[in-house]
C-alpha cells in the first residue's frame, strides 16, 4: 500500500515523538514508524536525567534551552511528567577526582552555567544520606529528573492527536532515493512517499543512515540498571559518580533507580539486550559505598539498554547536502533524553522554515569530514541544513578527499 | 482440623456475642486482620491446652524461625502454644522468606510486613476521604472498569483499557504507561489479567501478544545480598 506523507520519522522514543509533536503542532501530518512499541528501546529505559552539569559544552546552549522547556512540558503536555528540579550532586571521592571536576566546573561557567564545588560539609546539607567515601562534590542547582516513560508517552499522545500518524510494530526495510533525493520509505507494511525523512533511530540510526549510502561513527554501548521497592523520600536531587561510574535518583513513586557503568560494556557486542551477571553486583556495592542507608532495599527488577554513543559523544542533528532531505537526530551518546524538548523544537523549526533558532552547526554530520584547521568546513547551519540551498566549502572537500 | 486459620470474620461473629475471650485450637494461627480486631477490641486468645495469654504485644523473642514455619499444616502440633503478635503476624510471609534466602534475618521479616500492614491500613483510609468528591457515581457505572487488576501498583482496568487504545499494543508499552507490573510481584499477578485484557482489545488471542521481559532478580533482593552475589 502507497501512502503519501509530509514528512517520514523513523523511530518512536522521545525524539521522535518531540519532533512529530512540534511538526503537528505547525499543520503537517507526521508519519512515525517504530519498530517495537513507543518508548521501546532508549527512551523507555534510560534514567530520566535531566542535567546540564557535565556536559559536552557545545551542547550546554541546548541543555540550557531544554531546562526551561522542561518547566512548562506538564502544561504543554497536559500531564504529570514528574519532572523534579533539585539539582545534581556529582560526587568524588579521591583529591584526583576533585581536581579535575573543578577544572570542568570552570569550564562550564565559562559558557553561563551556574553551578558550584561544594565540600563534604556543603554535601550533606544538601544530602545527609551520602557515605563517608565522599569528600567533595558539583552542584547545579537547576538540574533534575523527569520520569522518562511519560515524557515520551505525552509527546506521543499529544502528537497522535494533534494528527501525526503513528506505525508502531513496524520496520523500515529500505528508503528509496530518487536522482540523490529521498523519495520513499519502504517498511515491511506500507510504502510511504515522501522527500523527507528524519532518522531518530537512536541506536539504529547508522542502520538507517547506511540505507541512503551515508554512515556515522558510532557503536552501541551496553548500559544496566536496577530499580529498588519504594522507600519513604530520602532526597530528590539526581546524584551520579564523578566518573559517571553510576548514578540515580529516587522517583516520585519512591523507588530507586541506579544505573551504572562496569567498564567492560563497550565491549559487549550480542544481540538483544542480555542481562550480566557482575554488572548488577557492582552497582549495587557503589550504591551501597556511597548511600549505606539504603543497603537493605529490596532490587526488584533489573534491565539494560543500548547507548547510541558516537566517536566525539554529542549528536549528529541537522540535513546533509549528501541526501537532500535526510534529516539526523541520532546518536545522542547516552544524554539525549534531557535535550528532548529542545530538539523536538529545533529539528520542527529547521524542517519548516530551513533555519533554527539555536545553532546546531556544532552537530552538522559534515564535523567527521573535518578539514585541517579543527572545524566543520560548512559556515554554520545555513549552508549545513538548507535542504536546496548548496553549501561551498563542502564541495571543496568533497573534490579534496 | 476444619481450617488452619481464624479469620476477622469468625472474631467479628464471637465479638457481636458479647464474649470478650476467644478459642483457638492448637495449632491454628489467626489472620492479620483478625488479630487486629483482637487486640482492638482487647480479647483474651485461649488456646485449646488451657494457656491463657494475652493479645497485648510483649516484647519476649520468637522462638521459632521462619522456615519451621513454612511447613505444611502436618507439621501444626510443632506450633508453639501460645500466639503472640509477631509470630502471628509473620505466618503470612513465611513461605515466602523461606523460599527466597537464608540470609533474611527474621527482623528484616518482620520490617517488610510492618511497612505492607502500614501500607494497606492508609490505603484503607484513602478512598473514604474520596468518596465525597463524586468519584463513587462513576465507579457504580463503571464497576468492572475500576478493577484494580495491578495490585502492587493500584493500577485499574481502565487504566489499562486507556493505555491500551492510546496506542500501546504490548504488554511491555502498557507497563511502561501505567506501571501495572513494575510492583514487588513484577507482574507475576498480573500479567495474565494483563493480557486478558491487551488480547480482547486487539482482537486476538492471548497466546499471540507477546509476554513481558522477564527480568531478574526473580525475587526481591536486598542491595546487600545482591552486591555480594
Amino acid at each position: 500500500m502507497s501512502v503519501k506523507a509530509d514528512v517520514v520519522i523513523i523511530g518512536g522514543g522521545v525524539m521522535g515523538c518531540a519532533i512529530a509533536y512540534h511538526l503537528a503542532k505547525q499543520g503537517l501530518k507526521p508519519v512515525v514508524i517504530e519498530k517495537s512499541d513507543i518508548g521501546g528501546e532508549a527512551s523507555g529505559s534510560n534514567g530520566g536525567g535531566v542535567r546540564q552539569s557535565a556536559r559536552n559544552l557545545k551542547e550546554m546552549p541546548l541543555a540550557m534551552e531544554s531546562i526551561r522547556l522542561y518547566g512548562h512540558l506538564h502544561e504543554e503536555l497536559d500531564m504529570d511528567v514528574e519532572y523534579v528540579r533539585k539539582g545534581n550532586l556529582r560526587l568524588c571521592t579521591s583529591e584526583e577526582e576533585l581536581e579535575t571536576m573543578r577544572k570542568s566546573v570552570e569550564n562550564q561557567k565559562m559558557v553561563g552555567l551556574t553551578l558550584e564545588m561544594l565540600d563534604r560539609r556543603q554535601v550533606l546539607d544538601i544530602n545527609p544520606h551520602v557515605g563517608d567515601k565522599v569528600i567533595g562534590a558539583s552542584f547545579c542547582a537547576t538540574d533534575g529528573h523527569v520520569n522518562p516513560f511519560l515524557v515520551t508517552f505525552g509527546f506521543f499522545k499529544r502528537a497522535k492527536n494533534l494528527g501525526a500518524r503513528f506505525h508502531t510494530h513496524e520496520e523500515v526495510k529500505e528508503i528509496r532515493l530518487q536522482k540523490g533525493r529521498v523519495a520513499a520509505v519502504i517498511t515491511d507494511k506500507n510504502k510511504f512517499e515522501t522527500d523527507l525523512v528524519v532518522n531518530a533511530a537512536g541506536v539504529a540510526g547508522r542502520l538507517i543512515a547506511n540505507m541512503v549510502g551515508l554512515d556515522l561513527p558510532m557503536r552501541p554501548i551496553f548500559s544496566e540498571a536496577l530499580i529498588t521497592e519504594a522507600y519513604p523520600p530520602l532526597f530528590q536531587q539526581m546524584v551520579g559518580h564523578a566518573k559517571g561510574l553510576f548514578y540515580g535518583r529516587q522517583t516520585s513513586h519512591g523507588s530507586f533507580f541506579w544505573g551504572g557503568f562496569v567498564g567492560t560494556e563497550q565491549f559487549i557486542y550480542r544481540q538483544g539486550k542480555p542481562l550480566f551477571h557482575y554488572i548488577g553486583p557492582t552497582i549495587s556495592k557503589m550504591v551501597i559505598d556511597f548511600f549505606p542507608v539504603l543497603k537493605n532495599l529490596n532490587v526488584i527488577r533489573t534491565w539494560s539498554g543500548l547507548i547510541a554513543q558516537m566517536s566525539d559523544g554529542i549528536p549528529v542533528l541537522g540535513l546533509t547536502e549528501e541526501v537532500p532531505g535526510f534529516v539526523f537526530t541520532t546518536g545522542f551518546s547516552g544524554h539525549g533524553f534531557g535535550l528532548a524538548p529542545i530538539i523536538g523544537r529545533l529539528l520542527s523549526e529547521l524542517i519548516m522554515d530551513c533555519q533554527t533558532s539555536l545553532p546546531i552547526s556544532d552537530f552538522c554530520y559534515g564535523r567527521f569530514f573535518k578539514n585541517t584547521e579543527n572545524e566543520c568546513s560548512c559556515k554554520g547551519n545555513a549552508a549545513c541544513t538548507t535542504i536546496t540551498a548548496v553549501c561551498p566549502n563542502k564541495r571543496e572537500w568533497l573534490k579534496s578527499i | 482440623m476444619a481450617s488452619s486459620f481464624i479469620f476477622a470474620k469468625q472474631v467479628r461473629e464471637i465479638l457481636k456475642s458479647g464474649a470478650k475471650e476467644i478459642e483457638i485450637p492448637e495449632g491454628v494461627r489467626i489472620s492479620p486482620a483478625a488479630l487486629d480486631i483482637i487486640r482492638d477490641n482487647k480479647i483474651q486468645i485461649k488456646t485449646l491446652t488451657a494457656q491463657v495469654v494475652t493479645a497485648a504485644p510483649e516484647t519476649d523473642e520468637i522462638s521459632e524461625t521462619p522456615e519451621t514455619k513454612a511447613e505444611p499444616d502436618e507439621a501444626a502440633p510443632e506450633e508453639p502454644e501460645t500466639f503472640h503478635k509477631k509470630s502471628a503476624v509473620e505466618a503470612v510471609p513465611s513461605d515466602l522468606s523461606a523460599e527466597t534466602t537464608v540470609d533474611i534475618s527474621e527482623d528484616i521479616v518482620e520490617d517488610i510486613v510492618n511497612r505492607v500492614i502500614d501500607r494497606f491500613k492508609r490505603l484503607k483510609n484513602l478512598p473514604a476521604s474520596q468518596t465525597a468528591s463524586g468519584t463513587i457515581k462513576k465507579a457504580s457505572a463503571t464497576s468492572a472498569d475500576n478493577l484494580v487488576i495491578c495490585r502492587c501498583e493500584e493500577v485499574t482496568r481502565a487504566e489499562i483499557k486507556d493505555a491500551i487504545r492510546t496506542g500501546m499494543q504490548s504488554l511491555n508499552g502498557v507497563k511502561r504507561v501505567t506501571r501495572a507490573g513494575m510492583g514487588l510481584c513484577q507482574g507475576q499477578t498480573c500479567q495474565r489479567l494483563v493480557t486478558q485484557i491487551l488480547a480482547q482489545e486487539l482482537g486476538v488471542s492471548p497466546a499471540e501478544t507477546e509476554p513481558m521481559t522477564a527480568r531478574g532478580p526473580v525475587r526481591p533482593l536486598t542491595l546487600a545480598v545482591f552486591a555480594n552475589s
